[in-house]
């Protein structure tokens, strides 16, 4: 029966996260409030993956797939924010 | 028991397999939010009007919905694993409800925009900046390739849900309801992103 509660317990985080990211929007906090939009939307993920997803139960092979793409999806958005940055 | 035996079944590959095929998926939108990016650093005002003029409502209301349709979605596992098959059949038709209940909002909320003149080529638009352009056409790209995605979802749903009425997706035998959960996830988990960057974004 944990894993009902876990299940309400982060469905219920994931709807006050909704409300926060709102809030920090309405605020118009500038340029802070496009960071804080994405550093909510990564916990809000966070919790789907592992949680929801279960990848924290899943096999280390799934888990290092993930991270890889992860990675790849970082060298990407990196190389080209150096890119049209410095051009 | 002989039958049972010669069944061929791996859903260790399968589980693996679902993964493979989602993270493809991850970067396919990740490519699209690249693209987001690097038009909204070089456009930031034109993507700051274009945001304003979204429905913040609509949009915060489907989250709400996406969000609970995920928390149904693994009820329906849980209590399957249960051997709760009626309790895991009405989460089921709740998820698939509440797919459904978000493309009916996607559906008022582009007919507006269409209503308004802003639709990809239209004369309303072209005659805008640059950016709002691109604004626009990135938000009917992403918004109706993730809408794409939720049509698949909930047609994917009902089919695990006719496969469990028929017994075919069992408690021990239960990796199609868990893959096809796992695809309804990662829709969550790609809105996610989407609504804070064409809702939210001032």
């Amino acid at each position: 029966m944990t894993s009902f509660n876990t299940y309400i317990i982060v469905w219920l985080g994931l709807l006050n996260l909704t409300g926060l990211t709102i809030a920090v929007t309405v605020l118009h906090l500038g340029r802070w409030s496009v960071l804080g939009a994405i550093v909510i939307a990564s916990v809000k993920s966070f919790l789907v993956l592992n949680e929801f997803m279960h990848l924290k139960h899943e096999k280390n092979m799934i888990k290092w797939m993930f991270l890889v793409t992860l990675a790849c999806l970082t060298v990407f958005i990196g190389l080209t924010f150096f890119d049209i940055a410095f051009r | 028991m002989s039958t049972a035996l010669l069944e061929h079944r791996d859903d260790a590959g399968a589980k693996i397999g679902m993964w493979l095929f989602l993270l493809t998926e991850l970067l396919l939108f990740g490519g699209l939010f690249v693209l987001y990016s690097v038009y909204r650093f070089r456009h930031p005002g034109e993507f700051h009007d274009g945001a304003m003029e979204l429905n913040l409502i609509l949009g915060s209301v489907n989250t709400l919905i996406l969000l609970t349709s995920s928390f149904t979605m693994v009820l329906s596992i849980a209590f399957l694993r249960l051997v709760k098959r009626g309790a895991s059949l009405l989460a089921l038709a709740m998820t698939i409800l509440l797919g459904l209940l978000f493309l009916v909002n996607k559906y008022f909320e582009w007919s507006a925009k269409i209503n308004h003149g802003i639709f990809p080529n239209s004369p309303e638009l072209l005659a805008r900046s640059h950016g709002e352009i691109l604004f626009f056409g990135l938000y009917y790209v992403m918004t109706g390739l993730h809408g794409l995605h939720v049509v698949i979802g909930v047609l994917l749903l009902s089919i695990v849900m006719v496969w469990m009425v028929r017994g075919k997706i069992t408690p021990d035998r239960d990796i199609f309801l868990e893959n096809a959960g796992l695809y309804w996830h990662l829709i969550d988990l790609i809105w996610i992103y989407l609504f804070p960057l064409f809702y939210l974004i001032t």
